[in-house]
């Protein structure tokens, strides 16, 4: 039973590593990906306000395909699903893009150039942890003072494990088995420090994401307008 | 070395790198300042009360050369904010027809400005035919949740010269304007 139960900490333990390798290095761009948070709602309910959208680069991409991409004017790039592909110039694709909550197309197109990628996969709600890490409150509650707590920590167990080695030095049975006892405790802390830097690496991960916007927008047309000149005389 | 104290000693190494990072990364976004908030709401422009297809909002009959006539019935529309965030307003001429060879939409030029103080705001560019107008985006500015701008319009022929003119007379243009809002990121 002990031994499940220890197979299974280390599973969730090793997931958990893997997840926070995964954030960090799509957030600064490694895999060809990125990680961006969305700022706005046009693609809810699919992606949600604050939502952690990844994406990566693909030779090529379809109607359905939601992409990231640059924008004319616009520094944040915009997170929109393809409605429409038609030719361009030099038989280039040129992509027209429609937030799923907008009622009609965006009015500028996309150039294959100015595609970052396709979003494979997202996560609700977590960009506002992001927004709120990028504060400065954020940063001291989330990464400057955990950091120096587990510093803290660590310079404590470097100083109990010195002391340690010093009791083992000695000639006596009954403090070394002592010592043996100290130094097991310690590697079993060891494990609640690791979870507390993957979070803290979880955390450092979402402060370098990147944000795209989803912007709303709303058209309406009003059809049948008309000018008549005055017929000749 | 024991084992353990390398452990730790690379653990604080680690710890100290990344909020060296996080606390540089921290004041270059002050800097740059980019994408610090998350904006939720809704978004939704109503044109004359009406937040799908507007229609017979301007006409224009008997235009002459050297005249100039506002578009009958309001002679304008009022945009609406109707959502929970900022949006940017700006109108578009689109699906231009025309009657005869053409020539009159290259020479009436339509105007629109602001019907609210201050008055005398105007949106179109000046000596912009319908042609012109047509795929050129109008910037009408911003419209705050509830809010309602009164756009007013009227329709100018500047006198030509007589041939071209002459054979403008009788024609008739339709087109449509789309009216678009689009939300404001702070």
């Amino acid at each position: 039973m002990k031994r499940k139960l220890l197979i299974a900490r280390n599973a969730i333990f090793g997931l958990l590593v893997l997840y926070a390798l995964f954030i960090i290095l799509t957030s600064i761009g490694l895999f060809g990906g990125r990680a961006y948070v969305v700022r706005s709602g046009s693609m809810s309910p699919k992606i949600g306000v604050g939502a952690l959208v990844f994406d990566s680069k693909s030779s090529h991409y379809k109607i359905g395909d939601v992409i990231t991409f640059h924008r004319a004017g616009f520094t944040d790039p915009v997170t929109h699903r393809i409605v429409k592909i038609s030719k361009g110039t030099a038989g280039k694709p040129v992509y027209t893009v429609k937030g799923d909550a907008n009622t009609a197309a965006d009015s500028q197109t996309v150039k294959p150039g100015d595609i970052i990628g396709k979003v494979n996969h997202s996560i609700p709600y977590i960009g506002y942890a992001d927004v709120f890490i990028k504060t400065l409150p954020g940063l001291l509650i989330c990464i400057l003072i955990p950091a120096v707590i587990i510093v803290y920590h660590e310079v404590l167990s470097i100083a109990k494990e010195v002391t340690a080695l010093k009791i083992a030095k000695t000639k006596s049975k009954s403090r070394r088995s002592k010592a043996i006892r100290l130094s097991k405790l310690e590697s079993q802390k060891q494990v609640s420090k690791i979870v507390a830097s993957i979070l803290f690496l979880v955390l450092l991960g979402l402060f370098v994401a990147q944000t795209s916007s989803a912007s709303l927008s709303d058209q309406v047309t009003a059809t049948r307008n008309s000018v008549t000149a005055a017929p000749r005389h | 070395m024991n084992k353990k104290i390398v452990a730790s000693l690379v653990m604080i190494g680690s710890m100290v790198a990344l909020a060296t990072g996080a606390t540089i990364a921290y004041f270059s976004d002050q800097v740059s300042d980019t994408g610090n908030t998350i904006a939720a709401g809704t978004l939704s422009l109503a044109v004359n009360g009406s937040h799908n297809t507007a229609t017979d909002t301007f006409h224009v009959s008997n235009l002459v050369p050297g005249g100039w006539q506002t578009a009958q019935g309001a002679g304008g529309v009022a945009l609406k904010n109707t959502g929970s965030t900022h949006g940017d307003a700006w109108f578009t001429i689109a699906n231009v027809v025309t009657s005869g060879d053409g020539s009159l939409a290259n020479l009436v030029q339509p105007v629109c400005e602001l019907n609210d103080p201050p008055y005398g705001h105007t949106y179109t560019p000046a000596n912009y035919s319908i042609t012109q107008l047509s795929g050129y985006k109008v910037d009408v500015g911003t419209i705050n949740p509830g809010q309602t701008v009164d756009v007013y319009c009227y329709n100018l022929w500047p006198n030509g010269t007589p041939t071209v003119d002459n054979a403008a007379q009788g024609e008739t243009i339709t087109y449509d304007v789309v009216f678009h809002l689009d939300q404001i990121i702070p």
